[in-house]
């Protein structure tokens, strides 16, 4: 309160008021000096990119420089709906998203449900199913390629085995089974994830809470539904926005075991604006796809969050 | 309605820990039981046992004539007040106390009217449709109530649901519990480490020690006769003053330090296994409020001893004392005395506390003295710490 009167006077300050300013200064500006090296790390490889990205799909933009890039307004937001090639990568997108997502969670919850603290071995279980999400997903992927090999590939040897004869099918070379491996590597990749984070919110949710459940009579279905389920809802929620987010971007097991072949058969939209951007130097198109897909996004996670919320609420 | 029977009941933790050690128990239709111990005596794991929260190693546990070991506690038909409450965040105060009957099917309407039956008993009706977030402790206290009694439950379990409030409400809170429970008139089991909530609510007291029965008995009982040092030591607040005391060698006089009391034949009779300790050392018990200041005039022979506090307490004055005798402190774990396992063990404070009228004045430093009237005594064996009695 003191200093706030000191503030007001326009002369004749007492001895130390300027010590004191110097001192209200500096708490004021240390949230921000402090919040400066990130904020300035985010303006340079975050903010910047993005507004670029928005930018450059305005224009017909060349890398090269010297070489003229005219303004070319919406073409490229419009060359997006007139593409036959995108609505394939979009519906691989869509589909591995409606696959995806929905697996890992219900595979996560479930491991984390059972792998409780009164499971014997658990520390095992819990590091097998987390240890993929460490390993790099170019290695993976490789071993994945090399699991699913044409000649000489695990799954035909052991599909041979079975079958008494050679068998020998191209998994990454058709649409089907070639998105089903890629499906198969990101959930058995991802699936850790959404484990970890639930085994923790389970490990939050009272104990006393699931007791007074089964003790008012209801099954463990039911507790499930009515007790643990609305309180781990807010890590449902985070989990449900960051999977999307993430089967959205698919991009490097999809480049590595496929290249989205064949025929652009198994392309995703990050791969396809890859291609774009990096195969025919089509930076302004793939700057448009790009733009496009974070506002689907952006416009997605807002509409998770607010119908889990609006769950939460009623 | 029905009454609880623990017979030889047994809990040994996978650690091999043993929480409950052959208890037998019984609770009568309609009786509120307080079990009653300090922290770790395997007071709450008797109660999550009759919930069936909590599988039993050996023994059985029988609802009326039916035995439940492996009965789910759903079908128990049992209330459980928490020592959190638990009630579920994300559900309205009605949807709480409801919760059970919407489990059982029960009709909506028929759920209305028994919740908010439920919520005008306890008088929490204006809060129905708040979260319990938005709630005091003492109402969510309230609405557990709420959500154990709207079952109409065979046996109502409450697990220190007063632990979490302040000294004020719980005094409220525990007459609530009393007229409540008397009102559904089920068999109500209640765990506390308080032995005023034990003393003030239960027809019955168990008093439970490293997960074994001490004594079980009515709370007047238990005051007057306590089964042992521990129990002793436990009921009565402050707790009684216990001191090693050596029997005289015709067996009428104890001698406490320095000072002698000298013991009637009347007695001497009353505790007529006092015989058996003749020339030995004994425990020798006097309740606070059995040692009055000597200048009341009282019957009695003098006691004194060396203040060193005073709390005035405005109705009472405690003092606290100390003589020339070992004291004992009853401990949850077995000490050694000359070399011997024992439940007692001599304490280096030699602190006792008397109960004295307000009116008298005392400071920390007299001597004061006190009456001891034998008549009040309790005996213990040093040993074992059992009451020496018939």
């Amino acid at each position: 309160m003191a200093s706030v009167v000191l503030e007001q006077r326009p002369a004749g300050s007492p001895p130390g008021a300027a010590s004191r300013r110097g001192r209200r200064a500096l708490r004021i500006a240390t949230p921000y000096l402090l919040l400066a090296p990130a904020a300035f790390l985010f303006l340079l490889f975050i903010a910047y990119p993005i507004f670029r990205q928005f930018d450059i799909s305005f224009y017909d933009w060349h890398i090269f420089p010297g070489v003229a890039n005219p303004f070319v307004g919406w073409s490229n937001y419009s060359h997006i709906f007139r593409d036959p090639a995108i609505r394939t990568a979009a519906w691989n997108t869509l589909l591995f998203l409606v696959i995806t997502v929905p697996i890992q969670m219900g595979i996560g919850l479930f491991a984390a449900a059972i792998l409780t603290d009164r499971m014997p071995g658990r520390g095992f279980w819990r590091a097998l199913i987390f240890i993929p999400v460490i390993t790099s997903w170019v290695v993976v992927a490789y071993i994945f390629a090399y699991i699913f090999a044409d000649q000489g590939g695990v799954a035909n040897s052991v599909i041979s085995l079975f079958a008494g004869h050679t068998v020998h099918i191209d998994w990454l070379a058709q649409t089907w089974t070639g998105n089903a491996v890629i499906w198969l590597i990101s959930i058995w990749k991802g699936v850790g994830w959404s484990f970890i984070m639930f085994l923790a919110a389970l490990d939050g949710v009272p104990r006393d809470l699931v007791e007074a459940g089964r003790v008012d009579g209801a099954k463990e279905v039911r507790v499930w539904r009515h007790v643990v389920i609305p309180n781990i809802r807010p890590t449902i929620m985070f989990v449900l926005v960051i999977l999307v987010i993430g089967a959205s971007q698919v991009f490097t097991q999809v480049f590595i075991l496929t290249s989205g072949g064949p025929y652009g058969s198994t392309e995703t939209l990050f791969t396809y604006a890859y291609q774009q951007a990096f195969t025919f130097f089509s930076f302004s198109y793939a700057a448009a796809i790009a733009s496009v897909m974070a506002i689907v996004v952006v416009g997605l996670s807002i509409l998770q969050i607010h119908v889990l919320r609006s769950g939460d609420r009623s | 309605m029905s009454s609880v029977s623990l017979e030889n009941v047994t809990k040994v933790y996978s650690n091999g820990y043993e929480a409950v050690n052959g208890l037998d128990l019984e609770i009568a239709d309609g009786e509120f039981m307080v079990v009653v111990g300090p922290s770790g005596c395997g007071k709450t794991t008797v109660l999550r046992m009759i919930a069936g929260l909590e599988n039993i190693t050996s023994g059985t546990v029988r609802f009326g004539e039916e035995v439940v070991n492996d009965v789910a506690p759903r079908d128990r038909d049992v209330a459980m007040v928490f020592q959190s409450y638990a009630l579920y965040p994300q559900m309205t105060v009605a949807q709480n106390i409801g919760f059970a009957l919407r489990m059982r099917k029960v009709p909506k309407a028929e759920i209305d009217r028994r919740v908010r039956s439920a919520a005008e008993v306890l008088g929490i009706t204006p809060w129905l449709d708040r979260k319990p977030t938005r709630l005091s402790g003492g109402q969510r206290q309230r609405v557990a109530m709420g959500r154990a009694i709207v079952r109409e439950p065979s046996v109502f379990l409450m697990d220190e649901p007063l632990s979490n409030l302040d000294a004020k409400l719980r005094v409220q809170l525990r007459a609530e519990i009393s007229r409540v429970q008397s009102r559904i008139g089920v068999a109500t089991i209640y765990v506390t480490h308080d032995q005023t909530e034990a003393m003030t609510l239960g027809h019955r007291v168990a008093v439970l020690r490293d997960g074994a029965l001490q004594q079980c008995d009515t709370p007047q009982v238990l005051y007057d006769r306590p089964a042992n040092v521990f129990v002793a030591g436990f009921i009565g607040s402050p707790s009684m003053n216990l001191f090693e005391a050596q029997l005289s060698a015709d067996g009428r006089s104890v001698k406490l330090g320095s000072q002698s009391i000298p013991l009637s034949q009347e007695v001497v009779d009353r505790h007529s296994a006092l015989r058996r300790f003749i020339g030995q050392t004994i425990v020798v018990g006097i309740r606070p409020e059995d040692l009055p200041a000597a200048s009341d005039e009282r019957p009695g022979v003098e006691f004194k001893g060396d203040v060193e506090l005073v709390e005035a307490l405005g109705s009472e004055i405690l003092v606290h004392f100390r003589t020339d005798a070992p004291v004992v402190v009853p401990e949850g774990t077995g000490a050694l005395i000359d070399g011997e396992e024992s439940p007692v063990k001599a304490t280096p404070e030699n602190d006792c506390v008397a109960r004295i009228e307000p009116r008298h004045v005392v400071h920390a430093g007299d001597r004061f003295c006190f009456t001891v009237n034998p008549e009040r005594l309790e005996f213990f064996e040093l040993d074992s710490g059992i009451t020496i009695w018939e």
